[in-house]
């Protein structure tokens, strides 16, 4: 039988909605790919069409996080009038709001065996990694465009660091306290202070420069201190010749 | 101003307070002592040097927000009395406290309503347009097409005004027990968890809009719905401030007759209502061309209790007849007595050795516009400046003892609200408080209105 698109998405949604209710209340290792079926009211050799493994499962969560997070940035009308620091401060505390009713998830997944950390690196999470790298490279090529700040060399590279700073802040957040997570916006604000103005100044090539600059003059120059000196060196035998004599 | 500089919020740790305190002194200190230098060497320019540690208290103050943004306000209240580049630097602080970073006060919204503010307004305005006590306000359209402002409270204030008022208290308070220094600690945190508290606020606007009756009197219409803890949303006032409105070059006419209606509004809440605007800010009050005034922001809300209103008029007859003893008796009614001087003799003692010296002419001064029927700020140059010295002398003085909270707040008041009139130079005239308690009277004031 062939179920229409609609229909595929729906039951992904109850996976999804499953798997994070159950491992929020039982916890990430002791819930079973067959359990969150049940759960969601699927047989589990349809489920396993969706979800190979339930670690499939928690990488499409965080890929719906940044599909929402893209559609309530652009109900922001003013969002383009927003300077960098703004726009990415909005769209941090965006996923923060919308990861607030899964915290208990969240927790979770972290204090099993798999901590976030790992997640966050595993292969399975590219596609909600190139989702959240597409925003970045948007706001970031656009403050460029506005020459809010210059032009980087590492582009690629600082839109990636965004994905790994994203997982800093939550692993806070998850540790946070205080009312409405104040601290975090705390963070959030002053580290981003700190990321901006590092970018507006290049600090970024300026010390890659630096750093070349260090190994092509100095290091380099150290290891030529390091070859030895040509010396006469007595006679040698002859190669293989060793064995050979033995043999005679 | 780069948008950069704007993004700041709160500083909230004790140590961050606490260093931006240090670098500010520090760099005051800096400055005034290269000042001094100069000074010997004979090239000092005076006014330069105290532009640049004007700009430099500012910065400070502002960077604290908090009660170093009230503090800043109240300076700038009596600012006369600080040379003229310390005025231009801290008048600011009325309109123009740096602003909070637009993804805060989205922040502030979802943490008070659990909506964004697209869900909330028809239209919101990210961008402040002026500065509150402890906050700053938006303009926004609400989707039943009402323009409303929506006052946000700084985010984290509450905090740092604990720490603030902690470290007062540690601090320098054990230093100053029982002086009107620690009296004065204690009525301003009072005063500063009601301002912090927006339902507080909020409730009191309703009562005062309910409790005048002057049609003349615009105060502005509350939407409970759009408030909370943190925010509060109220129908938008379009109206002058008060250097825009002079600015407009009203006739005289025009300027007495908005006089007048301040001074009656005023007069009427603290002698009729018995509770007072006790925040005498000129950012509080607008006007319009046709003669109408508006009120603005009740969080600085005053009280006198049933006989206190009545012992202050007596307490004013008396200095106009030059009652001692009645006098005397008006100050022990206000509970002035009970304050420091424990017996009713230490009391009198003190009374008798100290009123003339200390009190009478701040009190003189009070008085002074109740001596005919029409007071002329023109005729009377630094009326204001004269009443802040006297005032200050007062309190400043350490053989001053006696303390009451709304009878400070109300001089404070009156201080406020001739300097308006002094700015304006307006002819009022300046009816008896006694007679905003009597009905028939009451009934012409509110025909002339």
């Amino acid at each position: 039988m062939k179920i229409s698109q609609e229909e595929k998405d729906r039951n992904k949604q109850q996976m999804i909605d499953a798997a994070t209710t159950l491992i929020a209340e039982q916890g990430f290792a002791k819930v079973s790919l067959r359990d969150i079926s049940k759960k969601a009211g699927m047989s589990q050799a349809s489920a396993y069409k969706y979800f190979q493994s339930k670690e499939n499962i928690v990488f499409a969560f965080f890929e719906q996080i940044q599909e929402q997070c893209h559609e309530q940035l652009l109900q922001i009308n003013d969002f383009h009038d927003f300077c960098l620091e703004e726009q990415l401060q909005c769209l941090i505390e965006t996923q923060m709001t919308l990861l607030e009713p899964y915290r208990v998830f969240l927790n979770e997944i972290h204090h099993s065996t798999m901590t976030l950390q790992i997640f966050q690196t595993m292969t399975g999470m590219q596609p909600a990694r190139e989702k959240m790298c597409a925003m970045i490279d948007d706001l970031y090529g656009g403050a460029i465009d506005a020459g809010e700040i210059p032009q980087q060399r590492h582009h690629a590279l600082i839109v990636r660091l965004f994905w790994d700073y994203l997982f800093l802040i939550i692993l806070y957040w998850l540790r946070d306290n205080s009312a409405h997570y104040t601290n975090t916006t705390q963070l959030i604000e002053k580290s981003l202070l700190v990321i901006t103005a590092i970018l507006r100044s290049q600090l970024l090539d300026k010390s890659t420069d630096l750093i070349n600059f260090v190994i092509r003059e100095h290091v380099f120059s150290l290891f030529d201190s390091l070859t030895p000196a040509q010396t006469p060196i007595k006679n040698k035998r002859r190669f293989m010749e060793k064995s050979n004599v033995k043999k005679r | 101003m780069s948008k950069k500089d704007d993004a700041t919020s709160l500083p909230n740790h004790p140590l961050s307070r606490g260093k931006i305190i240090a670098k500010t002194i520090t760099r005051l200190g800096t400055q005034y002592a290269g000042h001094r230098v100069k000074r010997v060497l004979g090239q000092s320019n005076i006014q330069q040097d105290r532009k640049k540690m004007a700009t430099t208290t500012f910065e400070g103050l502002s960077q604290l927000k908090g009660i170093a943004l009230k503090f800043a306000q109240l300076l700038s209240m009596e600012k006369e009395l600080l040379p003229v580049e310390f005025q231009e630097e801290l008048a600011q602080a009325h309109y123009q406290a740096p602003t909070l970073n637009r993804a805060i006060v989205r922040k502030a919204i979802q943490n008070e309503f659990g909506a964004t503010p697209e869900q909330i307004f028809m239209q919101f305005d990210t961008q402040a347009f002026a500065a509150a006590s402890l906050g700053q306000v938006h303009q926004a359209t609400l989707h039943s097409g009402e323009k409303v402002a929506v006052k946000i409270q700084y985010p984290g204030i509450e905090r740092s005004v604990q720490t603030d008022l902690r470290i007062i208290e540690t601090m320098i308070l054990p230093w100053m027990k029982n002086t009107i220094v620690s009296h004065l600690f204690h009525e301003m945190k009072n005063m500063m968890q009601e301002e912090l508290d927006y339902q507080h606020e909020l409730a009191q606007t309703q009562s005062f809009a309910k409790l005048i009756p002057f049609q003349v009197v615009k105060i502005p219409k509350v939407y409970p719905d759009y408030c909370g803890h943190t925010i509060i949303t109220t129908s938008l006032l379009q109206g002058h401030h008060l250097d825009a409105f002079l600015a407009r070059s009203p006739s005289q006419a025009t300027i007495n007759r908005i006089a007048q209606r301040l001074y009656n509004t005023v007069m009427y809440c603290c002698f009729h209502l018995r509770k007072f605007h006790a925040d005498p800010n000129p950012g509080n009050y607008m006007f319009w061309d046709n003669g109408d005034i508006g009120i603005l922001d009740f969080g600085c809300i005053k009280r006198f209790d049933t006989q206190q209103a009545d012992t202050l008029i007596q307490m004013w007859n008396a200095v106009h007849t030059g009652d001692f003893a009645q006098i005397k008796q008006a100050y022990a009614d206000f509970g002035y007595a009970n304050s420091h001087l424990q017996s009713k003799e230490d009391f009198h003692r003190y009374f008798d050795a100290h009123y003339e010296q200390l009190i009478a002419p701040f009190d003189q001064w009070m008085s002074e516009p109740l001596q005919d029927e029409t007071f002329d700020l023109k005729k009377h140059p630094h009326f204001c400046n004269r009443g802040s010295q006297l005032f200050r002398n007062a309190m400043a003085n350490p053989k001053f003892k006696i303390f009451n909270a709304s009878l400070m707040y109300f001089d404070r008041t009156w201080i406020g609200l001739f300097r308006i009139f002094e700015k304006m130079g307006a002819e009022i005239k300046v009816r008896n408080p006694a007679y905003f308690q009597n009905q028939q009277i009451l009934k012409e004031i509110e025909d002339e209105m």
